[in-house]
Formats: structure tokens, sequence, C-alpha cells
């Protein structure tokens, strides 16, 4: 019978079985009991086979006996437990795998990579300095500008004129004047 | 069958008139009554008899039935149905249809079995007892193969493209379309075009339904879009790289079914489903047309037309689309006040309405100035003509320099045969009027009657580019004198032989000097033609007004006064912006109430900020004398407030305040001055030919300068298009020579 505890059970059978195929501390990992219920291997008592892993460290899962057959096949990022996690990319092969677009993980064989892969490639800056923050983020530079575009959207007050300046008065007068300063012509 | 064809033809001429005189004059004018009567048969869509017209497809007989094939031809389809230019896009949904390949005349047994076709509904005609299935098995698979056609080159970025949501072909794909995609090809791509600053372009996603061509050909009138290529390396295209330069160019986002065509300026602000719509009414020009104001929140973000038939079809000009954006620059948003040393101070409400209470009433009442600009509602109108009334003066107008209309009868200034009356006419005479820049809508209704009733267009005027074929007479008014006299051979060769000719004379034409002299000779001209017809109970003789506000104004008789001479000491502005200098004295005391920083606020003592046209709920008269209701789609900025309800607090300052507290007491006091202008969409019509319109002998006088465009700049022409950063660039790309025409002396300035 399948319960909480004894699934991966500490220093139990199926944790000697994962110690001695993925370590120590991947067992003790496995065995945490608040992970999904597929994630924890299995729905039977039994271990649940790792299909392959890729260049990013990513581990591959699948359970036949998982009650939801869309959801038998999973993937456990490399850097699952870490602090800051960032979801890793997961290889063009494993991808198709993943969602069931074919049966077998990719090998060389089986799998050719797109000639497109490397320039498509994407760098993941998420805690990086130089990340992109959103325009209204905290951190971003230009933070009050667009604080002010976000005013002036709404509307913007008439700029009345000031006394300072030359062409305030009753009426707008326009005066021309030649390089001695002798008002030529006044237009209004 | 030639019996058949007999009988269709003896019925045909018993629904007519029989004899052979007016046979010839109902062909002439066949439009005025309703359209030709073809043969009528049945046809079986599903079972269900229908009974149509030998013209009609397959598709209008489904809709009869009242089964709607949703398609990409729904849209334009009654638009060009009698003009018989369709040529459409082949539709996703076509009809299977059992047909008997030969029925006897009789009426006898079927001696030859049914055949079954599968056929594009919108390119078949109907036949007699046409028996047509729209649900079955083969018919399903048909119009999902149509659509994955469509879906081969056309990508799949519904998540990113501005059309997610009132997109035509994801509506079509989700009712008729497979449900996986079998294409697993490479898609084509193709390079966008730059065709102008109001609409954006990604041709990738063209499916080449070719509406946009056929709107800039057909109705617009311009020859800058068309197909290029064949085949897979087919695009739609300007050839050379041109720019759409019409006015009524944002319409083809409107007509685009996917998103290759957007709405620049709109381009990633909402999604359709978090707008909310607002159905009002357009001042940008004298015609009213009809609008759906899109609101996100408290911002516009886009206006739509709305139909009407009788006024804007379903176009509205670039002007009245995009040139909202104005009303978010130079807002007065709170009471100012002018201090000695020429800038402004803020003042309460309370402060602003005892100041202006305090200098109407230190003076006498024929000292004091009302000018009414060219945005204001009747309400607001209405409390400003009561207030000044009641202050026992009557100087109030709409401009100096208006045309000094007479106000006794309604036909002196309105559009007579109203707009729908250019379907009806034979024979139209534009006197100093250039309807492609003053109503660009109405210059469309006119170019569709000339291609399809066969229009004569004449000029008196300056001879531009309209998009028609127009016989120009002259650039005086000397012509129109010639005319009127009967020298002129136009007016024995085509005016005086055409039974329902229509004039045109710009109401910005009859603001020269001489325009009391030019309307004097179009009343003269009316004698010798049959511009007013009694018999047909036609009356030829219209003004185009540009001007929102001018018919309300006229209706409640606010007339402008030429006798006044004394120089006013208080002059109180509503709202008007394109004043001449000279009209306000250097040493009155001006108030100003209006929604923009314009012209008119520089020369305020004191400002009191009003509401704009998109916020607030009022009436409108058009051109044609045509009350509409406009309501509110967003709230006034900051402390302003709508217009009447200023003049209604400021009469309350006053000790004389006004009889109405609500916008239903206003309207009853607008029905005891025009009972007709609380009957909203509805022309009333005026009679009183022979008193209003007839000519005067003394005031025949014209001048000999040459009658130019009245609008130099199509995009800028007011407080609110000046202040719009779109009109400013449709300016400064599309009319770049007349950049700033609109305002040479501020240029001066800037360069000095």
């Amino acid at each position: 019978m399948r319960s909480w505890g004894q699934s991966v059970g500490l220093l139990g059978p199926k944790f000697w079985a994962i110690y001695r195929k993925e370590g120590f501390t991947r067992a003790l990992l496995r065995g945490k009991i608040y992970k999904p219920t597929h994630e924890k291997g299995g729905y039977e008592d039994e271990l649940v086979r790792l299909v392959g892993t890729d260049e990013f460290g990513n581990r591959y899962y699948e359970d036949f006996n998982h009650h939801n057959k869309n959801t038998r096949r999973w993937i456990e990022y490399a850097d699952y437990n870490k602090w800051f996690m960032t979801p890793k990319k997961i290889a063009p092969g494993w991808h198709g795998w993943l969602h069931y677009t074919y049966d077998d993980p990719p090998k060389k064989d089986n799998f050719v990579e797109p000639a497109y892969r490397p320039h498509r490639t994407v760098v993941f800056k998420t805690d990086h300095p130089n990340a992109y923050k959103n325009p209204g983020h905290l951190l971003n530079d230009n933070r009050a500008e667009y604080l002010e575009r976000t005013k002036a959207r709404k509307y913007t007050p008439w700029e009345p004129p000031t006394g300072s300046e030359p062409k305030d008065g009753k009426k707008i007068v326009v005066q021309k004047k030649d390089p001695l300063g002798q008002v030529v012509e006044e237009l209004d | 069958m030639l019996k058949l064809f007999y009988n269709a033809a003896k019925q045909r001429s018993l629904s007519q008139a029989t004899t052979s005189a007016s046979l010839i004059r109902n062909s002439q004018r066949m439009f005025r009554s309703s359209a030709q009567m073809n043969q009528q048969f049945n046809v079986y869509i599903d079972g269900r008899p229908v009974k149509v017209d030998a013209s009609y497809t397959i598709f209008q007989a489904c809709q009869e039935a009242g089964y709607h094939i949703l398609s990409l031809i729904s849209y334009i389809e009654s638009r060009f149905l009698d003009s018989a230019i369709m040529k459409d896009y082949q539709l996703p949904a076509t009809a299977e249809c059992a047909q008997s390949k030969q029925k006897d005349l009789q009426n006898q047994q079927i001696t030859q079995p049914l055949i079954t076709l599968q056929l594009a509904a919108c390119a078949t005609n109907v036949r007699p007892d046409l028996k047509v299935i729209t649900k079955s098995e083969k018919t399903r698979i048909a119009r999902g193969g149509v659509m994955e056609f469509l879906l081969a080159n056309h990508p799949l970025d519904c998540p990113i493209c501005d059309q997610g949501g009132e997109c035509d072909l994801q509506d079509i794909s989700t009712v008729y379309g497979y449900q996986e995609g079998r294409f697993m090809e490479y898609k084509r791509a193709v390079e966008d075009k730059n065709i102008g600053p109001l609409i954006k372009t990604s041709m990738t996603r063209c499916i080449h339904c070719t509406r946009c061509v056929r709107f800039t050909e057909q109705i617009a009138g311009e020859f800058t879009l068309g197909q290029v290529g064949r085949g897979k390396y087919n695009e739609i295209s300007t050839y050379i790289e041109n720019m759409v330069t019409n006015e009524l160019s944002g319409n083809v986002v409107d007509l685009c079914p996917v998103g290759a065509l957007n709405n620049l300026p709109y381009s990633f602000q909402a999604r359709p489903w978090e707008l909310k719509s607002n159905y009002t009414v357009d001042v940008m020009d004298g015609l009213g047309s009809n609008i759906d104001v899109h609101i996100r929140g408290s911002d516009t973000l886009r206006i739509l037309p709305r139909i009407n038939e009788e006024v804007n079809e379903e176009w509205i000009s670039d002007k009245s689309r995009h040139a909202f954006d104005g009303l978010r620059k130079q807002r007065l948003h709170i009471p100012l006040l002018r201090k000695p040393d020429g800038s402004f101070g803020e003042l309460t409400w309370e402060e602003a309405l005892n100041k202006a209470a305090e200098v109407l009433s230190s003076v006498k009442g024929d000292e004091i100035h009302g000018m009414i600009g060219q945005f204001n509602d009747v309400e607001s109108m209405l409390a400003f003509k009561d207030l000044l009334n009641r202050l026992n003066c009557d100087n109030v107008d709409v401009r100096k320099n208006a045309p000094h209309f007479k106000a006794d009868f309604r036909n002196q200034y309105l559009s007579n045969s109203r707009i729908i009356g250019i379907d009806e006419t034979d024979l139209l005479l534009l006197v100093g009027c250039n309807p492609r820049l003053e109503a660009p809508v109405l210059n469309a209704r006119i170019r569709k009657a000339v291609g399809v009733n066969g229009l004569q267009v004449g000029i008196i005027g300056s001879a531009t580019n309209l998009g028609y074929d127009y016989v120009h007479l002259g650039n005086s008014p000397k012509t129109l004198q010639e005319l009127a006299e009967g020298k002129h051979p136009y007016l024995q060769q085509r005016l005086a032989k055409a039974e329902l000719p229509m004039i045109l004379v710009s109401a910005q034409t009859l603001e020269r000097s001489d325009g009391e002299g030019i309307m004097n000779y179009i009343y003269k001209l009316a004698e010798n033609t049959k511009l007013i017809n009694k018999k047909e109970k036609w009356n030829g003789i219209n003004i185009l007004h540009t001007e929102a506000s001018r018919v309300g104004a006229l209706d409640l008789g606010i007339v402008p006064q030429t006798n006044v001479t004394k120089k006013p000491k208080v002059v109180y502005i509503l709202g008007q912006d394109n004043f001449r200098h000279e009209e306000i004295p250097e040493d009155a005391f001006v108030i100003y109430q209006g929604h923009t920083g314009d012209e008119g606020a520089y020369y305020a003592d004191l400002i009191l900020p009003g509401a704009s046209y998109l916020e607030k709920s009022a009436l409108f008269v058009n051109t044609d004398g045509r009350p509409q209701q406009s309501r509110g789609a967003q709230q006034p900025p900051g402390f302003a407030r709508e217009d009447w309800m200023i003049l209604r607090a400021l009469s309350e300052q006053l000790g004389c305040p006004l009889p109405y507290d609500s916008l239903d007491e206003i309207r009853t006091r607008m029905a005891e001055l025009a009972p007709h202008l609380v009957r909203f969409d509805v022309i009333e019509p005026s009679g009183f030919e022979e008193l209003g319109l007839k000519a005067e002998e003394s005031k025949l006088k014209l001048n000999n300068t040459a009658l130019t465009d009245n609008i130099d700049n199509f995009y800028q022409t007011d407080s609110i298009s000046r202040n719009s950063m779109i009109m400013a660039r449709c300016t400064k790309e599309l009319n770049p020579k007349k950049q700033f025409n609109f305002k040479e002396h501020v240029q001066t300035w800037m360069t000095h």
C-alpha cells in the first residue's frame, strides 16, 4: 500500500535503491514529502525510472503507472533547490520528448540538432545587474520619466505665460527688429 | 425557358409605370425609388423556401433565410450590392447544392436526376428551385479545407497581434477550422511597408482579400495601393514607395479582416475586451459623424465610426479618428486669473465666479460682447444666450466675419437637400467648396454618386484633386454671376436640363466680404433652374457648415449682430479660438471659457475651464439640421465642469438665476425656443422657399478675387487638432508645405 511516510522512507529500502543509483543527496531530496505527488516517485511504491539527463543537468522522469497519463513525463531542473531558482532551458531534443512529440529520448542517431539553435540561445539575466527591469520597477533608472509619461497620458495642463517671457502681455505682439534694435514692423 | 423570361419581363413592365416618358425619367433616377425588381423565385435553404431576387448570390439568399455564414465577405457585401463591382475573397463557406438540372416549364415532374455541386456561396448566383444544404459533412470538410489554405501563410502570432480579439480570421478558424494544422512547410514572409503616419503594416499577416485596395480605389478615389506579384509572391503594395495620403485612410484599418493594417497610434495600447464603448457624435466637421469612443478607465484610446447611412455611412475622416489626443495636451483644468505682471494665478471656483460676476455686473449690458466657438453644444449656447440676455446684452455672435445669415427660416442656412440628397441629385455645383478637405466623408458620398448614378459635378473655385471627374467652370464668383444671368453656356447645356440639381456652398466661402452677394446670386440662379423643384419637393440650395456649433446657434436665433458699434468693455469668449485679433479691444476684460489653452486663452484675463466634446452629454446639430445627442465618454480633467453648468452657477452669482437645474429642464427650455431640437435624429422639414430664398437686387455685389481653398492644412484647423501630436505628424509627413501656414505669426516669432 501507498502511504505518505513510507514511499521514500529515510534509510528504508527505496532510499538505498536511490542512493545506489543517484547518490546520497538525491536520495534525501527525493524523500521530501512536500513534493508534488507525481514527482515523488510514482503512483505505486516503486522507483520511477530516470530516463536521462541533458547537458544542463536537468533530469527527466517517466512513470507509466501515474493516474493521469498526460503528466507521466516530467522534468526536475538542475537548480531545483537553490535559493534563486532560474528555469534553465530545456534541451531541444528533450523538449520534444517531454511534450509527447516523440517517445524515444534523444540520442545521437535519432535526433539532429537544428541549425538555428546556437543563434537563438538566450542568455538568462535574472538576478544579474543588467537584467531587464520593467519601466515602473523601483530600480529602473528611467522610472521618474516613466511616471511622468503615465501622468501625461491622462492630460497635461496648459502652460500659461509667465511674466518673464518677452511674448507675454495682453496680446501676442511680435516685433521685427533690425540689427540696431529699431522696431521695423509690428505684427500681431 | 423563353416563356419564363417573357413572363418575367411582363411582370416587370407591369410593376413599373407604363408610359415611355416616365419610363425614361424613372430609369434616369431609379435610385430614388426602390431598387429595380428582377425576377423573383423560390430557393430552398435547408428545405425552407425563401423568395429571392434573381440578382442574389447564394450567400445573400442564406442571409435572407436567417442563416449567416461567418465569412470574410459579410462586411463589404452590402455596400457594393448595387454597383455590381463586387469581387470578394472566396469565402471559406461553401454550400452544397442539389439542383434539378432541367425542369420543364409547366411545373411538371422532374425529368432528370438531381446533381450535387460544391459551390462558393459568395460567387454563385441563385437559380430557380435551387436547393441549398448548409450543414453536411462534405461542406464541413470543404470549409475546413479553405480555412487551411487561408492559414497556410498566415503567421500564428495572435498573442502579439493587435487584431487579436477582433480578428475575422480568428472567428472563422474557431468556427470552421480544423483542430490541428497540417502545414509543416515554411511560411512565407513579406516585408512591411511604410504607408503613412496613421497605418501600421505587418504584411506577413495579409491574406490578400484586397479590401484595402478596393476601398482606396473605389471609395476614397486614390490609386496608391495595389497587388504586386503572382502566386506565392503576391503582395499588397504601393509599387513604388508611397504613402496613403487620403483623408479617409484610417478606414482601411477597420476594413482589414486580419492584423495586416493596424491603427498606428493605438498599436500595443489595449485589447478589445478591456475597452468600453461610448456611442457619441463627432464635432470635427459639420457633418456630425456618428462615432464610437473606446475608453479604458479614464483614457480615451481610439475612435471608430458608427454606421449611420444618412450621415457618414460607415466612414469617418482621419481628423475625427485621430485628433482626440489633442485633448490630452494644454488642458485648462483650474480657474485662472491674470495678474498685473502677465502671469496667471490659480483660483477656486467660488473666487472665479465672484470675479466674473463682479466684472459683468460693473458694466452696462451693451458693453458686453459674447463670442461662441465651434465646438459648443446647444445647451451651453442656450445658457450663454439666456444669461447675457438677462444682463440686457444682445451682442452674442459666432465670430464677426461669419456669414450674415438671416435666421428667419431654417432653409436660409441649412443643407436643404440633406446629405442623402447627393444620392438623388443628377447635377452638383460646388461653389467655393472643397468637400475633400471640409467634409471628407461627404466627398466619398459624392464620389459614390459619380460612379454609381452618373452624377455630373461642376466647380466654381479652385480646381483640386477630388478623386472624381468634374467640370471646372471658373475661379471667381464672376462665373456664378454669368450663370445666374444666363450668359454661361453651362446653364443651357447642363444646369437648366437637370431635374434635381444641387448647389453646395462652403460656409467659409460666405465669410468673404461678398458672401451675401454670392448667396443672392445663388438665389437668382434658382429662378432659372430647377434648384427649387416644388413638384418633386426638392430644394437644392445647400450650405456646407464646417463648424459643429453653427447650425445649433442659428436654430436658437443667435445671429451675428452687425449693427453694434459700441466698443465692448467685457468680452466673454465661449470656446472661440479662430477669431481675428481686432475683434477684441485691447483694454477689454476678457473672460475665456473653454477646454484647451489655445489662441483664445492668451487673450484672457479670467479663464473658466470647461469640458470638451468627449466629456459632456449634449446636443449637436449637423449641417443638414439633424439634432444628435452625444454622450460623455470620460470626466472633464481637474476642476473643469460642463459648460452650461458653469453658466448656471455664474447666473446665481449675478443674482439672475437661470430657470433650469438639470439636463431635462434645460432641454425643456430648448423646446420652448426650437421644438425640433429635442426630436433627436429627426430632420425637421423646412418650407417657405419663396419667402426665405429670394434674391435681393440691392445685394447683388461681387468681388473679383478668386475663390481659393478655405482650408490650407486639413489636419490642423482648430484648437483640438492643433494640439494633437498625431495630427502634427500627419502635417509634417503628408502636408509639409503647409506646416506653419495656420499660424504664420507664431512662426515669425519663433525664428525671431
